[in-house]
């Protein structure tokens, strides 16, 4: 049922029907954000990512021949724009710093992060995340927290799903080596 | 050790699949919806007119079409009105008067659809019965 009214909305998008890219936008822009806010640890970086990741899929919407669903091949597209701006500015350390910040700073502000690391229980685990390297995290945001399998995931990292498999599996070690003190900093 | 640190001690990696399932999810800024709408490309409503540029092709393909078909008709014409073609029998006259029996037996050898006749011997030597 989902899988035809995407078809529809797709053949809305292409005659340019903007009821179908309200539809596309819907079903679609918030499990994006949430993809690159994980993987960037910066709203600002994610709004951005997630609105460039939506023009290049509009711009590029003849080249989905549906082979995936059009949710994983927005999380394919938003992952490259997250390797394109890792190259191009260097904002990692920011989330560290602050990570930093808001163990002091407890006073409430609109930032998605905020909620996010709330208790220390989260926050030490967001930390672990952020200390894999950015496809090992990829691949455990998109198994574990954006429900993809190993198909899917396969799709968007282009990669075999027998190594995303593994890949994840690896991941999830270093994670725990992580929370459990064993790998340093 | 802090009390956060501890819990994750001795974590599973059964019980760390489920904490990383269970992430508190982030909200998306309301103003970001609004921002992917308006930045939807020259999104047309239905009913609105093309832009000339897409109506040219189809302008194209109906002028060819109306022109061949214009050509066939004209063709059609020429062919059942225009054009004098001299009536033609539609069986040739049988002249040729070098066998005398062909001018004799003319109707049996034309008409002969069992292939029964037999030409006659005496008439190849040029003897004719009339």
């Amino acid at each position: 049922m989902q899988h035809r009214s995407e078809r529809q909305n797709l053949k809305g998008i292409r005659k340019g029907r903007l009821e179908a890219y309200e539809a596309v936008i819907s079903q679609n822009y918030a499990s994006i954000y949430r993809f690159v806010l994980y993987l960037t640890g910066d709203s600002t970086l994610a709004e951005e990512l997630t609105q460039e990741t939506f023009a290049s899929a509009w711009a590029g919407i003849d080249r989905f021949k549906g082979k995936a669903s059009f949710g994983t091949w927005l999380h394919q597209i938003a992952y490259r724009k997250f390797i394109d701006s890792k190259r191009r500015i260097h904002r990692n350390n920011a989330f560290m710093a602050k990570l930093r910040q808001e163990t002091c700073d407890t006073s409430e502000t609109f930032d998605p992060f905020h909620r996010l690391t709330a208790d220390e229980h989260t926050r030490l685990l967001y930390e672990a995340i952020y200390k894999l390297d950015s496809s090992e995290r990829a691949a455990i945001v998109l198994h574990y927290i954006q429900g993809l399998s190993f198909r899917e995931m396969a799709e968007v990292l282009d990669k075999p799903a027998g190594t995303v498999k593994w890949y994840t599996s690896r991941a999830l070690k270093l994670l725990k080596a992580h929370l459990n003190g064993r790998v340093g900093p | 050790m802090s009390n956060g640190r501890k819990k994750w001690k001795d974590i599973t990696l059964k019980s760390l699949e489920a904490q990383l399932r269970n992430l508190p999810e982030p909200d998306a800024p309301e103003t970001l919806k609004a921002k992917l709408l308006a930045a939807v490309p020259q999104a047309r409503t239905a009913g609105m007119p093309q832009p000339l540029i897409q109506w040219f092709p189809r302008a194209w393909d109906f002028g060819v079409t109306a022109a061949a078909a214009a050509l066939i008709l004209a063709l059609l014409t020429m062919v059942n009105y225009g054009l004098s073609v001299p009536a033609q029998p539609l069986l040739t006259e049988f002249n040729d008067t070098s066998l005398c029996y062909a001018a004799w037996d003319r109707g049996n050898f034309l008409y002969d659809q069992n292939n029964t006749f037999m030409p006659d011997n005496n008439l190849t030597r040029g003897s004719s019965p009339q």
